[in-house]
């Protein structure tokens, strides 16, 4: 049961030490879901309201830049999104857009938040994510300056 | 509440008690008459005494009134008849006959006004009780065990409420056939009657002091009830979290030891219960043998005759039974004096808010100022909650109260509220004062909501407009149609016993208050009501799986029929056909459970119920038939594995079962024990019937997309359908009331509205599909004018206790919903939105606030950002006002400014995140 999901879940790095018991909880507290080549999965500036993990395909991450949408990567199977806004409470900080047909692991924010905080794993994992990104951006901004 | 019970009995109950004391007066001739009776039916038709021996008649019945010589002496009214031996026999017999009707009568009427006079005050006790909780200080009545509560109001009172009716009649009644009982035996033979009164005296005397004793006990007894009631309540509420700690045996053994307190006392009361009792008897038994001891020797002796002895002796069959009830009514008396006692105690003075007279105090105009001078508020250990503070709230104005938890932000939200009644200073509003603010006045100008939505049981509108029933409907003694006499003799009896004669299912709701004219424009308001609080989408989500009743709506059903064509081709007109699987008789439906699969229909008993499938001999058959019992069973042990795997480290009573798992928790050992056995086996086949019915029904709610393993083949579906076709056609007579067959060309009463809209299950999958479809039959019916309707279903919607089939979210916004219906000039939030995130929080106050523009709003908040375009912000630093803010100095004081610079790049990176985090 939920074997796909928990492969998709596994190719993330934060949840790479989460118990494959976990990684079924939050497969079953989610829902699959599928795209057509694009369509939107997320938009900016909208209240997040779920988070994604990407199972199958390519979508596009686009931030509004001079209020124009500027393609910033391409994301795959194995990645999350949505979870910024949703642990922030902020709305959306960028468009996710299908590329290819998709199918993506969907869960609410109330969920994910429920998650975190019942499973010490996941949080601990979270934090470990975000940890790392604050060290990547320090270094983009250090070697911005100098 | 009257301190003496007799007292409180007498002031309510005088007129009633005078008249049938009356009655017992006017009974006593009677009864002194049926004493007398026997013995001259005895003396004077059996022994002849009335004849002499040339004398063959006798008068009977003759009457006359003995006036002294003076006034003309003796005056005959009826001469009587002229009768011989027999006929006086006849004559006085009949009589007798007479006598026992009447005297039956009297009894009849006494008991009938005891009982009738007793209930009445019971009536009145439990009401006035009810009253005093509800005049409790807000501070106090949170204190109050509800368990507690009702124990007193629904047991502890009951026999009060049944003495009050003997108060005053029992003992005047049993004194006055005592006495009389009594004054006849003294009559026949004085030394007989000094017996009987010295047994008398020793029963009044001695067995009340016996019974003190017993009374202890019985205060003890109650009270020890009480907590157990209170106990049992607490464990009731907090059992989930028992379960979570693992202190079930702790709590049971506590329980036990309460149990064996109660069983201690009632086990010695007994044992002084009836050792008293005893000795009653042996007093009641004694005095015979006086009788017959020295009654007999009198009459052996000439001094007394045949006649009076017997007559003594039946006069003395009818003393010791009043004696005894008088003594035990004086039990009574006592036990319930002093339960009584216990019950005033609890609502001393000093707890209850005072009674307001409801003199004309009109609210304070809506640009008054709010005057808070030398407010200070503390807890009940003296700790300050609010020191004293002086200010001005100037109105309207939105001004929020900032400060972290449990500062004076709360305090000052409390007591502002009405929630805190033991405050010190006074706070003045249009000269009016809020310690002197009758409830009636208040919340006709201001309400409150706090952090606990405090709802009740009922539907959603009941809990919304529960301040518009404010308007206590006129009702008189006399009801509007003077023939119906059952309404008038309810009013009476309601006003008789203090109660309000006007019922709750009247008319006491006012829409005027929420600006509607009648009930049509009050759905309205309702309807724009949750858009503001944010329930709009729930309540009509809520309609939508509302179901109607043919019998009384068919009007509606034939339109909502009528609107499913025209929502089938609004899908299709957006492309959405693909997003709604529809339910055909002839093809699986992968997006529908399996048992809706089998049985095409809903179940309408607990006989198609998923966990009644796999055990239903008639069910199991066909499956057996269609080779579809070992699949199911099957399908339930993987789906078991699945659970017990996941959920196996959370503890019994996790919220993550009640949300996402297949069982509940209390049955986990049951399949953690079926999957051993299978495991131990190597082999299903083993397992017993009852066992594979467990599985069969844990199968029977798979969802292919939603469990996603695979297991639906093609060979399963076609076998299902046939199954499906097989269970319809056989379908014994005796089975017909238990399914609604699914029928593409009928209404199903057992289905809800949407799936009567759509025939059919919304995919699981598509993204966003349930949003996308719910959108077109929104509009569609809004098109057909049926969305009010849905809105209406919705607010049907029983919420159950405290509304707990609501999420924290939804009750916060019924609560909010709650504290705007009435239109309030004022309106206090105290962490009424603590449940939400902070950014639907902030979405949901600027709503409140647009609703509430031009009125007043006072908001406590914990961080600045919230308190962003109020008026006026007061800062609290703990108990103590700090300052007031303009809007520009609460943000440069926001502690945003002073984070830490690794604080400041993390806030920064989401807006450029290195590997595009959003």
């Amino acid at each position: 049961m939920y074997t796909s999901e928990v492969a998709s879940l596994q190719r993330i790095a934060m949840f790479r030490d989460v118990p494959i018991a976990k990684l079924k909880l939050i497969a079953m507290a989610g829902r699959r879901v599928h795209y057509r080549p694009a369509e939107v999965v997320l938009r900016q500036g909208e209240p997040a309201l779920m988070v994604y993990v990407i199972m199958d395909g390519q979508a596009d991450v686009l931030r509004e830049r001079d209020g124009k949408p500027v393609k910033v990567s391409t994301v795959g199977p194995g990645s999350l999104m949505g979870e910024l806004g949703v642990v922030l409470d902020k709305p959306y900080l960028g468009t996710i857009i299908a590329s290819t047909a998709v199918t993506a692991l969907q869960i609410d924010s109330v969920t994910f938040i429920e998650l975190l905080s019942q499973v010490p794993q996941l949080s601990m994992a979270l934090i470990r994510e975000l940890a790392r990104r604050l060290m990547a951006s320090s270094d983009h901004q250090a070697k911005v300056v100098s | 509440m009257e301190q003496n019970l007799f007292r409180y009995v007498w002031r309510h109950s005088k007129r009633d008690q005078l008249v049938v004391l009356a009655i017992i007066l006017l009974s006593l001739p009677f009864y002194f008459a049926s004493f007398d009776l026997p013995k001259r039916i005895l003396n004077d038709a059996l022994q002849g005494r009335a004849f002499t021996a040339n004398m063959p008649l006798t008068t009977f019945l003759d009457m006359s009134l003995p006036l002294p010589e003076a006034l003309g002496g003796k005056i005959t009214l009826f001469r009587g008849f002229q009768v011989n031996q027999l006929q006086l026999l006849m004559g006085l017999s009949l009589i007798f006959l007479l006598l026992v009707v009447i005297n039956g009568a009297f009894k009849y009427y006494i008991n009938l006004s005891k009982g009738i006079l007793g209930e009445r005050m019971l009536r009145r006790m439990r009401f006035e009780v009810f009253s005093l909780y509800l005049r409790f200080k807000p501070e106090d009545i949170r204190a109050v065990k509800p368990a507690e509560a009702a124990s007193i109001i629904k047991d502890e009172i009951e026999p009060i409420g049944g003495f009050t009716g003997e108060a005053f009649i029992q003992p005047a009644f049993l004194c006055m056939q005592a006495l009389t009982a009594l004054l006849f035996i003294m009559m026949q033979s004085f030394w007989l009657g000094l017996v009987a009164l010295s047994v008398v005296l020793v029963q009044g005397l001695v067995i009340p002091r016996l019974r003190r004793e017993q009374l202890r006990l019985a205060r003890m007894r109650q009270i020890e009830s009480r907590k157990l009631a209170g106990r049992i309540g607490e464990v009731v509420e907090i059992a989930p979290a028992i379960h979570a700690m693992g202190s079930g045996p702790y709590v049971r053994a506590d329980l036990g030891g309460r149990l064996g307190t109660l069983y201690k006392i009632r086990a010695d009361l007994f044992r002084r219960k009836f050792a008293v009792k005893y000795l009653n008897n042996f007093l009641a038994q004694v005095t015979p043998f006086f009788f017959y001891s020295i009654g007999g020797y009198l009459a052996l002796s000439g001094a007394m005759n045949i006649g009076q002895l017997v007559a003594v002796i039946a006069a003395y069959r009818d003393l010791p039974p009043p004696i005894k009830e008088l003594i035990d009514w004086d039990q009574d008396r006592a036990d319930v004096t002093v339960k009584y006692q216990q019950i005033v105690a609890q609502f001393p003075a000093q707890l209850l808010v005072a009674e307001r007279q409801e003199v004309k105090v009109e609210p304070p105009p809506p640009d008054a100022p709010l005057r808070i001078d030398a407010l200070k508020l503390v807890d009940r250990r003296g700790t300050p909650i609010l020191e004293t503070m002086t200010a001005e709230i100037p109105r309207p104005a939105h001004v929020a109260l900032l400060g972290p938890a449990g500062s004076g932000r709360e305090g000052l939200a409390r007591v502002l509220g009405r929630q805190a009644a033991e405050f010190k200073g006074t706070i003045t509003c249009g000269g009016v004062n809020w310690r002197s603010l009758p409830d009636s006045v208040a919340s006709r100008f201001m309400a409150y909501v706090g952090p606990d939505p405090l709802l009740f049981a009922g539907d959603l509108r009941d809990n919304i407009v529960a301040p518009l029933l404010r308007s206590p409907p006129q009702v008189f003694s006399e009801p509007a149609d003077p023939r119906d006499r059952i309404e008038h003799a309810r009013r009476m009896e309601a006003l008789r016993s203090g109660n309000p004669a006007a019922l709750a299912t009247a008319a006491w709701l006012d829409p005027t208050v929420a600006g509607a004219r009648d009930a049509e424009q009050l759905d309205l308001v309702i309807m724009d009501l949750l858009e503001t609080v944010g329930l709009a989408d729930d309540v009509y989500r809520f309609g939508l799986m509302g179901k109607l009743r043919v019998a009384t709506d068919h009007a509606l059903i034939e339109r909502f029929s009528a609107a499913r064509e025209r929502i089938l081709a609004n899908l299709e007109a957006r492309g959405l056909t693909h997003v709604v699987e529809p339910l055909d008789p002839e093809r699986y439906n992968r997006n529908a459970t399996i048992s809706e699969n089998l049985l095409f229909g809903l179940p309408l008993t607990d006989r198609f119920a998923n966990d009644a499938l796999g055990s239903d001999p008639y069910v199991r058959s066909i499956l057996e038939a269609e080779s579809l019992l070992f699949p199911l069973v099957q399908i339930g042990l993987r789906m078991a594995e699945t659970v017990v795997e996941v959920f196996a480290d959370l503890p019994a009573g996790h919220p993550f079962f009640e949300r996402f798992s297949f069982i509940r928790s209390e049955d986990m050992p049951e399949f953690q024990r079926l999957i051993e056995k299978v495991e131990a086996q190597g082999s299903l086949l083993r397992l017993s019937t009852q066992e594979q019915s467990l599985l069969i029904g844990l199968a029977m709610s798979y969802v292919e997309p939603r469990h996603r393993m695979d297991v639906l083949t093609p060979a399963f579906e076609r076998r299902a359908l046939r199954t499906r076709r097989s269970l319809k056609e056989y379908l014994p007579s005796t089975y017909f009331a238990d399914i609604e067959f699914y029928d593409p060309h009928r209404y199903l009463e057992a289905a809800s509205i949407q799936d009567n809209l759509l025939f059919g299950r919304i995919t699981y999958g598509v993204a966003n599909a349930e949003t996308r479809v719910r959108e077109v039959i929104r509009r569609t019916l809004a098109e057909l004018g049926l969305d009010r309707a849905v809105v209406k279903i919705g607010l049907s919607y029983e919420i159950g206790p405290g509304g707990k089939l609501l999420s924290s979210q939804q009750r916060a916004s019924v609560a909010l919903a709650r504290g705007l219906i009435a239109r309030p000039d004022l309106l206090v939030l105290d962490g009424a939105l603590s449940v939400f995130g902070q950014s639907d929080a902030r979405r949901l106050m600027g709503r409140v606030r647009s609703a509430m523009a031009g009125s007043t709003v006072i908001a406590a908040f914990g961080q600045p950002e919230d308190a962003e375009g109020f008026d006026q912000v007061l800062s609290f630093d703990g108990p103590r006002l700090v300052s007031r803010f303009d809007q520009d100095a609460v943000l440069a004081d926001s502690p945003e400014g002073a984070r830490s610079p690794e604080l400041a790049l993390a806030a920064e990176a989401p807006q450029s995140p290195p590997d595009g985090g959003v």
